[in-house]
């Protein structure tokens, strides 16, 4: 009799068991077990809103077939004054035009009126962040591009025009809001002014955004200059602004101590100090077109 | 010793019946979803193939899981402000249908089309709603083809269309649903 009672408090032991895991299945049971095995990798889109955080490169690319226009503004000094309007009067333009090949590779040629200057680049997405399944901290774009001054100017040699920009663009999103990027560049001067003057520029750019709504960042950049020649009179450059978007537009609003929108100038040759108000306002505002 | 016996044969069936309530469970990993905003400026077009559904056969329950970022767009910025923009992903990064076929049969496997009205929760972008649906089933080779169009209203979700693409976007979104199950 014993031996039954056991076996039978056994029995009914497994049985309820069962009957627990056999109840009724609803909907909401439907999904478990789903989501984990399905887990894939996601690249890490829109770190940046534009190819630029201000003046400095962004991690970003146009991507496949879409033609992206830049018209950019850089005013006067604030510090001029009234007359002026505050720097308002002058103004400074560079028209760009990129294209990107494929979803990595993007090609750009780019005129400004400062010193009418021709650019030419190319820039390539080299690693992608990305989440999901297999994580990935940190993009890293290269960049590269030739500068050529453009002024009339009675020098034998073409090259002593020319100067160059090599960039690695290293970017993190952090979260949906905060993006920051890490941007060590070589600037290469063909010519420069005087003898005591460097050729090779070391800059390490730092670069990030906030956004405050889903449309709107704030953004800023500081270029911070590892190298300089003994009568150096540069600053470094440091600019802060804000981000608007507006579907197919980017409107960028800025202030900075860089008046030139290339990269020899706003990286090696900013002259203006903010502390004595040699503030520019400017504006990019970028198009696509597919 | 009778009780045990009895316990044992009780056993048996609730084992059998446990194995036949997973076999009736058809799943599907690369469910076909897409949608469509119509305007009469343009028509956007997205589709994600990468949606899972489960089908308990034996009650009519369905459920659907659509990744947001399985969403492929022709464009890569409209995939961009899609994602950033107005379903937020990183917050909200699946949505969600649980529900019933509420005019369920167990006649359904007889091979032919037959119209079905499911209804339940559907989630998107975080914000539940009760929901009604209709389209075709079928049983055939051992798969069910379950094909559905509905639409759903942009407000209701609360994903905020600015005025500025108001003439691109429509607020009132095409679903197209195609999936085929398999015995889980």
């Amino acid at each position: 009799m014993k031996t039954i009672s056991f076996y039978s408090k056994l029995y009914l032991a497994v049985f309820i068991a069962l009957f627990l895991t056999t109840s009724p299945i609803n909907a909401q049971d439907l999904l478990d077990g789903l989501s984990d095995d399905q887990e894939q990798v996601y690249q890490v889109a829109a770190t940046f809103k534009d190819t630029r955080i201000v003046n400095l490169q962004s991690n970003e690319t146009p991507g496949k077939g879409v033609l992206h226009f830049v018209i950019a503004h850089r005013f006067g000094r604030l510090s001029d004054g009234a007359y002026e309007l505050w720097g308002l009067d002058n103004a400074s333009m560079r028209m760009g035009l990129t294209y990107g090949l494929n979803d990595r590779v993007s090609f750009g040629v780019a005129r400004s009126t400062f010193e009418k200057t021709f650019e030419a680049s190319v820039k390539a997405r080299v690693l992608h962040q990305t989440q999901g399944a297999r994580e990935f901290p940190f993009s890293l774009t290269w960049y590269s591009g030739v500068m050529c001054y453009g002024k009339k100017w009675e020098l034998p040699e073409f090259s002593s025009r020319l100067s160059y920009v090599h960039q690695a663009i290293i970017a993190r999103k952090f979260s949906r809001n905060l993006s920051l990027a890490l941007v060590p560049s070589l600037i290469h001067r063909n010519l420069v002014s005087t003898s005591s003057d460097i050729h090779d520029q070391l800059v390490l750019g730092f670069g990030g955004r906030y956004k405050l709504s889903s449309r709107i960042s704030i953004n800023g950049e500081y270029n911070y200059r590892l190298n300089k020649s003994i009568d150096d009179i540069y600053e470094n450059g440091l600019s802060i602004g804000f981000d608007i978007e507006t579907g197919g537009h980017v409107f960028q609003l800025h202030l900075t101590n860089s008046r030139g929108m290339f990269e020899r100038s706003f990286l090696s040759e900013t002259s203006g100090t903010w502390l004595a108000g040699d503030i520019y306002f400017g504006f990019n505002i970028s198009r696509v077109f597919n | 010793m009778k009780f045990a016996k009895i316990t044992q044969i009780i056993l048996g069936i609730v084992m059998t019946s446990n194995l036949d309530v997973s076999a009736q469970q058809y799943i599907s990993r690369n469910v076909n979803v897409s949608f469509l905003s119509e305007t009469l400026i343009e028509n956007i077009i997205a589709e994600n193939n990468q949606s899972s559904s489960v089908l308990d056969m034996s009650n009519g329950s369905i459920a659907f899981q659509v990744p947001i970022r399985a969403f492929h767009f022709d464009r890569a910025l409209m995939e961009e402000h899609f994602n950033e923009n107005y379903m937020e992903t990183e917050s909200f990064p699946n949505s969600t249908f649980r529900g019933n076929i509420k005019n369920w049969t167990d006649d359904f496997a007889n091979g032919e089309t037959h119209d079905i009205i499911a209804s339940g929760i559907l989630t998107i972008h975080g914000v539940e709603n009760e929901v009604s649906a209709l389209g075709t089933i079928l049983f055939e080779e051992s798969s069910w083809t379950l094909n559905s169009v509905f639409h759903v209203d942009a407000e209701d979700y609360d994903i905020k269309i600015p005025k500025i693409v108001r003439d691109n976007i429509a607020s009132f979104i095409e679903i197209t649903i195609h999936a085929s199950l398999s015995p889980r």
